[in-house]
C-alpha cells in the first residue's frame, strides 16, 4: 500500500492517526468511531483512501495539491493533522506524535519505514482483540440483566466484596513495609465482579449507569452482612483491631440517610468501632441536597464522609472542597506523571485548597503511585502497593509465615471470603489493621 | 371595568406584567402597582367567589389614568395604573379589607394578601411576590420506582414506537434592552413524562436516578435518529437537544452528523448534565473537543443552587449553563450569585412561568430566557 501511494503520480499525502499510541484504558471503541469517521470524510474530500492497521492505526493516504473545490485552511491536509492532534493528544502520552504527516513521494521513505514496522509488529503479535470485539464491549447492552437477585449464601455475596485496606505512610526515608500504618479498611462492592455476576450474554462491557443500580440495590444485604459481622473477628470483622482503625463502606446517599443505616452507626457507636461512609462525586452531583442530608447524618453520628471517585480532571471541574467531606479519594493515574505544567500547577492549588491531610491517593498500585503522591505531600494511601508493603510488614513478624509467598498473604488479605484465606494460618494477625512493630 | 383590558390567560397576562415593568425600568417611567396575591390563599379554602369579589373592589382603580388589571397565576390580581390616583386607591383598599382583613385563618394577613409597589422602584420586591411556587411533580408521585424488568419492557417498546408523538419544542428566548423576546433556539426533547405515562404508567421513570441515566441514554439514540430522518431539519430553526456523554460518541450521534443540514452547523447546542460529565471526564474532553470541531456549541444543564457552589463559573469549557428558576435561587444573595454566575450573558434562566420570575431574571442581568413569561413575538 505504501509502496503504491509512493509512485501513483501527483502530489499525495500519508497521514497517520497512531491510535495505538493513547495510554490504556483508550483507545476506547468511541476514540476509533470518530477517528474514522473523521478521516472518511477527510477522504471523500482529498480523493483519499482510509487503511485501518492491526494494531489500531489509521492512515489516510490523500490528494495533497490544492483542490479547486478547497474553500478553506481547514480544509488542508496539514490542518487535518492539528485538529487531529489537537483531539487526541489529550489522552496520549505524547501528542506532539499522535499524528504523522508525509508528503509523497518527497517524503516516501517515512511511510515505507512504517509501513515495514507495522508489517513486522503484526507477524510477531497477532492484532490482539478485534475491531468489532472492541466495538461490542463498549456497547450499550441492548438486554438487560435481571435484577440482583437475593444471596442465598453469605459466601455468594461476600465473593463480590473486596477488601482493602488504607494506610498512613509515617516515616520518610523510603517507602518499607514499617512505613505503613494501616488506617482504615475499606469495603466495597467490586463493580467487576457484580457484572460478571449479572451481565447479560451478549458480550457487552459494564453499563455504569447499571452497575450503580445494582450496587444500591445490594447497600440493605450489604448492611445486613456488615451488621452481623461486625463485632466478632474475620474478614468483615473490627475485633481486636486498634480503637483509631476504622471501617470504611461504600454505600449510596439514599441508604445512609435510612433506618438501616442508623442501626449499623448505633452499633459501631456502641462497639466503639469508628465509620467512614464513601459515596461517589457523580452521585454528589446527581443529588447534592441527599448528599448534604447524608453528610449531616453522618456527622450526628460522630462518623465521616469519604468523597470518591474523583479523578485529577474532575478536580478541575468541579470544586469538590464545597462538598466539604471529611476525607477525599483522588484516583491515581499514569496521566499524574506527565501533566503539562499549569495543569500541574492547578491541581496541586485545588489539593491545597482540600487539604492534603484530607486526601487518599486511591489505586496507588505501584511505588510511581506512592512517590508521586508523597511528593505532592499526600500521605494516605490505597491500593495494591500499599497491600503489598502492609502484606510485608506482617510476614515479618508472622510466626506462622513460612512457607507463604507475599503474593499469598496480599490476596488473602484483600479477600472477604473464608475460601479466599483459607491457607492462612495466623487470620487474627491478618484482620487485626495492627501497624508493623518496626524495622527487624 | 371597561377602561381595563382583558387577556386571554394568566401566563400571557404574566409576560405582559413583565414586559411592562421592564419598560419603566428603561424609559425611567413610573407606574402603580395594586397586587391582591390570592394564590396565598391555601388551596383548599380558596373559593371562586374570592376572586369575583376582589376583582370588584379593584373596579374603582379602572378609572385612573392607564389602569389595567392583570390576571395572574394563582389567581392574584394586579391593577396597574398611572398618575395620582389616591382617592379611588383608598376606596379599593377600604373595600377589600372589608372583604378579606376580617377573615379568620387560614386565609393571610390582609398586609400579606394586599401589597402596593412603585414600578420601577419596587421592581424587585414586587418580583418576589410574585414568584411562582415550587413546581412539584404530582404525576409520579407514590409511584414504585423503574425496576429492570419495567425498563426493559420500555425499551423495548421505544424500538418500535413512533418516536414523533413523544416529540416535543420548547423555545429559548433572548431579549436584548426593551425590544420584544427573540427566538435564540429551541430544545428538542422527547417527553418522559408522556413516555411514562403511555409505556409505564405504573411507575415513576425518574425515582431510580441510575435506571433513569440508563433510559435517557436510550432516548438520545431514539431522538438522535428521529432527527436523522430525511428531511428532518429541512425547514428548522436552530436547535438544542439533551444528550448523554457517551451518545455524543454514539454511532447514532454520527449519522445524525452526517444528516445535519449545512445550514444548521454551528448553531445547534448540546446539553448536558454535570453527573453525567463526572462520570466519565476523560471520555468528556475528548466528546466535547470532538463537538467543538464540529461546531456544536455545549450547555450544561440543571444546575440547580444546591449545585452552585460545587460547579465552577467557567466550568468544563462549555458556552452556556442552563440554571432553572426557582425560589431558592431568586433567595440567593446578589454577591452569591455573582461570585457563582459572573458571565450572564452564558446563562439560561429556565422555568420562567411567571412575571415574578422574569422580573427577578431580568434584574439581575438575565438576557437568555426559557419559559411560559418568556415567549417569543410571533
Amino acid at each position: 500500500m505504501a509502496r503504491r501511494a509512493a509512485r501513483t503520480p501527483g502530489e499525495r499525502a500519508a497521514l497517520v492517526l497512531h491510535l495505538s499510541r493513547l495510554g490504556p484504558p483508550a483507545p476506547q471503541p468511541h476514540h476509533r468511531r470518530i477517528a474514522r469517521a473523521l478521516l472518511t470524510e477527510a477522504a471523500q474530500r482529498h480523493d483519499g483512501q482510509l487503511f485501518a492497521l492491526g494494531n489500531g492505526d489509521l492512515v489516510l493516504l490523500c490528494r495533497h495539491a490544492p483542490s479547486p473545490a478547497r474553500t478553506s485552511a481547514a480544509d488542508d491536509p496539514a490542518s487535518l493533522k492539528d485538529n487531529l492532534a489537537r483531539l487526541f493528544g489529550g489522552e496520549s502520552a505524547e501528542p506532539e506524535a499522535m499524528v504523522s504527516l508525509w508528503l509523497l513521494p518527497a517524503q516516501e521513505v517515512f511511510l515505507i519505514a512504517y509501513a515495514t514496522e507495522q508489517l513486522g509488529i503484526a507477524e510477531r503479535s497477532g492484532n490482539g482483540l478485534s475491531p468489532a470485539a472492541a466495538e461490542r464491549r463498549g456497547a450499550v447492552p441492548v438486554t438487560l440483566p435481571a435484577e440482583p437477585a437475593p444471596f442465598a449464601a453469605s459466601a455468594d455475596f461476600t465473593a463480590l466484596l473486596q477488601r482493602r485496606t488504607g494506610a498512613l505512610i509515617t516515616r520518610s526515608g523510603g517507602i518499607r513495609p514499617h512505613s505503613f500504618r494501616p488506617l482504615f479498611r475499606e469495603i466495597a462492592l467490586s463493580p467487576a465482579a457484580l457484572w460478571a455476576r449479572s451481565a447479560p450474554a451478549d458480550g457487552t462491557g459494564p453499563d455504569p449507569w447499571l452497575v450503580r443500580h445494582f450496587a444500591h440495590r445490594l447497600d440493605d444485604p450489604l448492611l445486613a452482612l456488615i451488621e452481623a459481622a461486625l463485632p466478632g473477628p474475620g474478614p468483615l470483622g473490627m475485633a481486636g483491631a486498634p480503637h483509631d482503625f476504622a471501617l470504611h463502606v461504600n454505600l449510596s446517599v439514599r441508604t445512609i440517610v435510612k433506618e438501616r443505616c442508623a442501626h449499623l452507626f448505633q452499633l459501631c457507636r456502641s462497639i466503639g468501632v469508628k465509620i467512614g461512609v464513601e459515596v461517589s462525586l457523580v452521585e454528589a452531583a446527581a443529588a447534592p441536597e441527599a448528599f448534604e442530608a447524608a453528610r449531616a447524618a453522618l456527622r450526628r453520628s460522630g462518623f465521616r464522609i469519604v468523597l470518591g471517585g474523583v479523578s485529577h480532571q474532575t478536580l478541575r471541574m468541579v470544586r469538590p472542597r464545597s462538598l466539604d467531606a471529611d476525607l477525599l479519594k483522588l484516583d491515581w493515574s499514569a496521566r499524574l506523571l506527565r501533566l503539562a505544567e499549569p495543569d500541574r500547577a492547578a491541581l496541586a492549588a485545588a489539593l491545597g485548597a482540600i487539604g492534603m491531610e484530607r486526601v487518599i491517593l486511591n489505586r496507588a498500585d505501584g511505588e510511581e503511585a506512592v512517590l508521586w503522591g508523597l511528593a505532592q505531600g499526600v500521605g494516605r494511601f490505597v491500593g495494591h502497593h500499599v497491600e503489598v508493603m502492609l502484606a510485608a510488614g506482617r510476614m515479618l513478624t508472622c510466626s506462622a509465615a513460612a512457607g507463604c509467598t507475599l503474593g499469598q498473604c496480599t490476596e488473602r488479605a484483600a479477600s472477604a471470603t473464608a475460601a479466599g484465606r483459607r491457607f492462612c494460618r495466623n487470620p487474627v494477625l491478618l484482620d487485626s489493621g495492627a501497624p508493623s512493630p518496626g524495622p527487624l | 371595568m371597561t377602561l381595563m383590558r382583558q387577556i386571554s390567560g394568566a401566563d400571557l397576562d404574566t409576560t405582559a406584567l413583565g414586559t411592562l415593568a421592564r419598560d419603566c425600568r428603561l424609559a425611567g417611567v413610573e407606574r402603580r402597582v395594586l397586587l391582591v396575591r390570592l394564590s396565598l390563599v391555601p388551596p383548599e379554602h380558596y373559593r371562586p367567589h374570592h376572586g369575583r369579589l376582589a376583582e370588584g373592589a379593584l373596579e374603582p382603580l379602572g378609572s385612573a389614568d392607564r389602569a389595567r388589571l392583570y390576571r395572574l397565576p394563582g389567581h392574584d390580581l394586579a391593577l396597574v395604573w398611572r398618575g395620582d390616583a389616591a382617592r379611588q386607591e383608598s376606596r379599593v383598599l377600604a373595600t377589600l379589607a372589608v372583604l378579606f382583613a376580617e377573615s379568620a385563618p387560614p386565609l393571610p394577613c390582609f398586609a400579606e394578601l394586599v401589597c402596593r409597589f412603585t414600578v420601577p422602584r419596587d421592581a424587585e420586591r414586587l418580583a418576589a411576590c410574585l414568584a411562582a411556587p415550587e413546581v412539584v411533580r404530582p404525576t409520579a408521585a407514590g409511584r414504585p420506582p423503574l425496576d429492570l424488568a419495567a425498563l426493559g419492557a420500555i425499551e423495548r417498546a421505544l424500538a418500535s414506537a413512533d418516536m414523533s408523538r413523544f416529540a416535543r419544542r420548547r423555545s429559548i428566548c433572548r431579549r436584548d434592552g426593551s425590544g420584544p423576546f427573540r427566538l435564540a433556539w429551541e430544545k428538542r426533547f422527547l417527553s418522559v413524562t408522556e413516555i411514562g405515562e403511555s409505556l409505564a404508567p405504573e411507575h415513576d421513570l425518574e425515582a431510580d436516578p441510575w435506571l433513569f441515566r440508563r433510559l435517557a441514554r436510550t432516548l438520545d439514540r431514539r431522538m438522535l435518529a428521529l432527527l436523522s430522518a430525511p428531511h428532518a431539519l429541512a425547514a428548522a430553526a436552530p436547535f438544542a437537544i439533551e444528550l448523554s456523554v457517551e451518545s455524543i460518541l454514539s454511532p447514532a450521534f454520527l449519522g445524525f452528523d452526517a444528516a445535519l443540514p449545512a445550514g444548521l452547523r454551528g448553531k445547534i447546542v448540546l446539553d448536558l448534565l454535570p453527573a453525567d460529565i463526572l462520570n466519565d471526564a476523560s471520555a468528556f474532553l475528548f466528546a466535547r473537543d470532538f463537538a467543538r470541531g464540529r461546531g456544536y456549541r455545549l450547555a450544561l444543564r440543571a444546575i440547580t443552587p444546591a449545585l452552585l457552589p460545587i460547579v465552577p463559573p467557567d466550568p468544563f469549557g462549555v458556552d452556556f449553563l442552563e440554571v432553572p428558576y426557582s425560589s431558592g435561587l431568586a433567595a440567593l444573595p446578589r454577591a452569591a450569585l455573582d461570585a457563582a454566575l459572573p458571565a450572564r450573558e452564558r446563562i439560561l434562566l429556565t422555568g420562567i412561568d411567571s412575571a415574578g420570575a422574569l422580573f427577578w431574571g431580568e434584574a439581575q442581568g438575565f438576557a437568555l430566557f426559557q419559559g411560559r413569561a418568556a415567549l417569543p413575538e410571533t
